[in-house]
């Protein structure tokens, strides 16, 4: 009869164990992926030989731009991603510049916060490290005009908050220029949004670290934490 | 009998009470060893310099702006892989094209090549020329090696590279060279031509298919 006691408690706590390990598991802080399904998007501004419509094959996309949080991982790992060793040929000088150091983020810069004061060459070095790619142009105005990716960050910093695409520069080639007629040349001119996106990619080079800029990543498979976090949705 | 079952049903249930924990605290541990990361692989190939590279970055080490900072791996002409820091201590001119461009890259070569020309015979093991396919989809290594013997174009000063849509877009963004595929499966693209110096900082760039040779030829020298 002792030994049956003593068996059930062990069960118990074994039970309770197995209880607690589960519920750890299930409160993960993954930065969630939505699957965009595909589609054709009509591009603001073309260029000779571009298609009308562009095909857009489904991809997945974060729901959210990388956070604070989330950067500081990654440049605990790639120390070369730090704030004092980055090389300026890869972020200019206000690259973190509001992070108090290589790995404090200080009192002003919240975790949870999208990281901005990044390059193009950071931002694509993380998705990278993430098992991820940045999304291209089309695909992040797809999701968008899809309303798959919206804005509820931006109200929070209560200004316009752009985010970096892998070919940034290069959706409008021979429009250098966007300003005076070349905005007449825009499928919808009434889109004003979309051309300030536009036109304000275009004035990025790569290096540059802006306050208001950051970025969010994509992928083409359904790799493990998307496929989670996809039927979580 | 009585005491038997006693004492084996709760064993029992026990042993698989410790078996569900074992195999939940093992996807457990998986999960916090990926929970640092956002995504799934982390495929980061660290390179190890040889002895010689080393020295040679402490040289050019001092140069926030060298393009040699891209740790990207390429294939050439040969299958061989390389970085481009391999060419520190040349002069090296460089034009990113793709082999089955019909105008522009043709006469890019070309002007390369008169360059190449100019230079006196003794002094060519100082400069080096590298073609970087912007068309990493058709050109193979294979395929860079048939556009260099159509061209005929001297092996031991020329290099081909061939590297992924990531790294042809990073060193693309590196010296301001854009371009983008169309739905012919051609490509638009800047006619750049890019000269760095021997620790791989840009001295000079070539806009345009216009410039004539002593052109070229001041700007391979500043």
């Amino acid at each position: 009869m002792k030994f049956g006691r003593l068996n059930i408690v062990l069960l118990l706590i074994a039970l309770t164990a197995g209880l607690l390990a589960k519920s750890k598991s299930a409160s993960n802080n993954l930065p969630k992926m939505i699957l965009i399904s595909g589609g054709y998007y009509l591009p603001l501004f073309k260029d000779d030989g571009d298609a009308v419509k562009e095909f857009i094959r489904p991809f997945y996309l974060n729901t959210h731009p990388v956070t604070n949080g989330e950067y500081l991982e990654f440049v605990k790992e790639n120390s070369q991603w730090q704030k004092s060793k980055v090389k300026r040929v890869f972020a200019d000088q206000n690259y973190l510049r509001k992070w108090k150091g290589d790995l404090e983020l200080g009192k002003d810069v919240k975790a949870e916060d999208p990281v901005c004061n990044v390059s193009w060459f950071a931002a694509n070095a993380y998705c990278r490290w993430a098992g991820k790619r940045l999304p291209t142009v089309f695909e992040w105005e797809f999701a968008l005009s899809k309303k798959m990716i919206g804005y509820s960050v931006n109200l929070k910093l209560k200004r316009t908050f752009y985010e970096w695409a892998f070919d940034f520069n290069r959706t409008n080639f021979q429009a250098n220029s966007l300003c005076g007629g070349a905005g007449s040349s825009a499928n919808d001119p009434k889109n004003y949004s979309a051309f300030l996106r536009f036109s304000f990619r275009n004035t990025l080079n790569a290096n540059y670290c802006l306050d208001d800029l950051g970025f969010r990543c994509a992928s083409n498979e359904v790799n493990f934490n998307a496929k989670k976090d996809y039927s979580e949705n | 009998m009585k005491n038997y079952l006693i004492g084996f049903v709760p064993a029992a249930l026990l042993a698989i009470a410790v078996i569900t924990y074992v195999n939940n605290s093992s996807v457990n541990s998986n999960y916090n060893n990926n929970q640092a990361k956002p995504g799934i692989t982390v495929n980061i190939v660290e390179s190890k310099p040889d002895e010689c590279c080393k020295i040679q970055e402490s040289a050019g080490v001092h140069s926030e702006n060298s393009i040699y900072q891209l740790s990207s791996t390429w294939k050439d002409q040969n299958g061989n892989s390389i970085q481009l820091k391999k060419f520190q201590g040349k002069k090296v001119v460089l034009a990113m094209i793709y082999s089955s461009c019909p105008t522009a890259c043709p006469v890019i070569v070309n002007n390369m090549q008169k360059l190449e020309a100019s230079i006196p015979k003794k002094d060519l093991a100082y400069y080096h020329f590298i073609l970087v396919s912007i068309d990493p989809d058709r050109d193979t290594p294979q395929r860079l090696m048939q556009f260099a013997s159509g061209k005929s174009l001297n092996m031991t000063t020329w290099t081909l590279l061939t590297g992924s849509k990531d790294d042809v877009a990073e060193l693309a963004e590196l010296i301001g060279f854009k371009y983008k595929k169309n739905s012919q499966g051609n490509f638009i693209h800047s006619n750049l031509i890019t000269f760095l110096d021997k620790y791989g900082v840009i001295m000079d760039q070539s806009e345009g298919l216009e410039q004539s040779n002593q052109e070229l030829l001041t700007m391979l020298n500043k």
